[in-house]
């Protein structure tokens, strides 16, 4: 559905994006992550076709972005980042404007319209001006344009910037139920948010890719051979568990103090917890927990961002 | 058809409704009925000092023509307001959406470049119409005081609006080259002044290049026929160009924010 090749974008000396490549299947959702100026911001707006690259391709269902521009603009919806809209316009008048400039009118326009209220929650709001509008709902009306004409490919850019819990959960849930039907790249800071959206994750740093693959495979990429636990033991003296003695132990860090609470890298082998729990009888302290962690997408952000600074 | 009524709807909706657009109508409105009180009471004041010297001579008086003077000079009121006016109209219809990023709405949708260009610079040009039309009351009213010569009337308002659409075709350009509606309306007012006041530079009547070229350049030297009531192709020719080149460079203007692409 959407493939890019070489893409490359400097501003001035600085490099936004360096030779970027990545594919997406029809009907998934990718989420685009990175630390600030990491270039996120900067691939949609060429993919939506309102920056030009310096370089590469990009290419939606198979036909050239900068080819078949126009045409190509009428499968995309966008919601941009700061969520432009105009507030001397009502609801209505802001979704019948963006509508008219994708060609619909009349009953089709009427038709999408009460489609998009009701589909993002703006019910009762039609006819109240943009400007007396809180942030959620302002946030609302720039996905129902987004919606509006019905586009295959969506892209959001912080699309829950700003809001309060229930529009977030309400949002997520909204972008969760596309999967399969849209293709949608959606931009963001929040992790959590990925995890619960997305079918895909792409990690940017410095305009580069840094990681990418399906959320399940990055954890297992991640832990390469490892298992991640969670331990709270106490030994009798007070005393750190010298957890080097266990050969299967590949690190360890402290999280929690009374009863100390360790989280402990051993090799991926089912004998090695049983391994640990005798270990630390031999040594005469009390295991008051021991389970199994799942490494999150914070743990493999934050390691593949701080390994991307320590090179 | 559709996207074009679109774009004008909205932008004429945000020129008639935006606290500035009342602030500008309002002002322009004040200051022509202002102007068009001074220049009947100096109307008045001439005709009955003519009248006394006339008298004193033993002389039937002649008074003042009252379409070549008072009127022709309440509509040339009108074409100076309406040009003063015309950056604070025309400052917003790009710079705005490119500081408030609805920019990018407009450039992430298959609309076409020219559509949003002329949509806009219709809107605008309809604002001035009204602008003009309510103006053109004052003068009107001045009917009332002696027979109106319509065909100078009307042509002299043909010529304010051919001169106010080429200046709004520059200062929508101007105005897709900057993110302040402040830069784009002084930037626009100091090309209007220099294109108003150019043959200031050439000797009148001055042929060949650089008089007749400053000459042939001059908006003020192109509407002054129509303030006349006189039509001339080559006037009608100059204001056209500017508008057509104005509005073209506004398209490649926003066609080259997406890098040239379709």
């Amino acid at each position: 559905m959407i493939k890019v090749s070489n893409l490359h974008k400097s501003y001035g000396a600085t490099l936004a994006l360096d030779n970027l490549d990545f594919e997406i299947g029809h009907g998934q959702i990718l989420g685009l992550l990175g630390p600030n100026g990491a270039g996120k911001t900067t691939i949609l707006r060429i993919l939506t076709g309102f920056m030009p690259p310096d370089g590469g391709t990009v290419e939606l269902s198979g036909r050239d972005l900068f080819a078949h521009g126009r045409e190509l603009r009428r499968r995309t919806g966008y919601l941009p980042e700061h969520n432009p809209n105009y507030p001397d316009l009502s609801v209505r008048h802001n979704l019948e404007f963006q509508g008219g400039l994708y060609g619909l009118h009349g009953q089709v326009l009427r038709t999408a319209c009460a489609r998009v209220v009701a589909e993002c929650g703006l019910t009762g709001m039609e006819q109240r001006a943009v400007r007396e509008l809180s942030k959620g709902f302002r946030q609302r009306l720039g996905l129902a344009q987004a919606l509006l004409h019905d586009p295959d490919i969506i892209f959001l850019d912080e699309p829950t910037s700003g809001l309060d819990p229930v529009n977030v959960k309400d949002l997520r849930e909204l972008i969760r139920s596309f999967s399969g039907r849209k293709t949608v790249v959606l931009c963001t800071h929040v992790l959590s948010e990925v995890e619960s959206t997305c079918d895909r994750v792409m990690i940017l740093n410095r305009g580069r890719c840094v990681l990418e693959g399906d959320l399940a495979e990055l954890s297992r990429r991640h832990q390469q051979g490892s298992a991640l636990y969670g331990v709270r033991v106490s030994l009798p003296d007070g005393s750190e568990p010298a957890w080097s003695e266990l050969t299967s132990v590949r690190s360890a860090r402290r999280i929690d103090e009374s009863p100390v609470c360790w989280q402990i890298t051993m090799d991926d082998n089912p004998e090695s917890p049983a391994q640990l729990a005798a270990w630390i009888q031999e040594q005469g302290g009390s295991l008051y927990e021991l389970r199994e962690q799942r490494t999150g997408l914070e743990d493999v952000f934050l390691e593949v961002i701080r390994g991307e600074e320590r090179v | 058809m559709n996207v074009f009524l679109t774009i004008f709807r909205r932008e004429t909706r945000a020129l008639f409704l935006s606290p500035l657009a009342g602030v500008v109508g309002g002002f322009f409105l004040l200051l022509n009925g202002a102007l068009c009180w001074f220049n009947l009471m100096e109307y008045q004041r001439f005709n009955i000092q003519l009248a006394l010297s006339y008298r004193m001579q033993g002389v039937e008086p002649v008074f003042l023509d009252f379409n070549e003077v008072l009127i022709r000079q309440s509509l040339e009121g009108i074409s100076l307001l309406i040009l003063g006016f015309l950056p604070l109209i025309g400052m917003n219809l790009l710079a705005e959406e490119r500081r408030t990023g609805t920019l990018e709405l407009l450039m992430t949708s298959p609309v076409n470049e020219g559509l949003l260009v002329v949509g806009k610079w219709c809107a605008a040009q309809f604002y001035v119409l009204c602008l003009l039309v309510a103006a053109a009351l004052s003068p009107l009213f001045l009917g009332l005081y002696g027979p109106l010569h319509w065909p100078t009337i009307l042509i002299s308002l043909l010529g304010i609006l051919l001169t106010s659409g080429a200046f709004l075709a520059l200062i929508l350009f101007l105005g897709s080259l900057t993110h302040s509606s402040i830069i784009a309306a002084a930037a626009g007012f100091a090309l209007m002044l220099l294109l108003w006041i150019v043959s200031g530079f050439a000797t009148p009547g001055a042929r060949g290049f650089p008089g007749g070229f400053l000459n042939a350049l001059s908006a003020m030297r192109h509407l002054d026929p129509f303030l006349r009531g006189l039509i001339d192709t080559g006037d009608i020719t100059y204001f056209l160009v500017v508008t057509v080149l104005g509005l073209d460079l506004t398209r490649r203007s926003l066609v080259s924010l997406r890098g040239g692409g379709g």
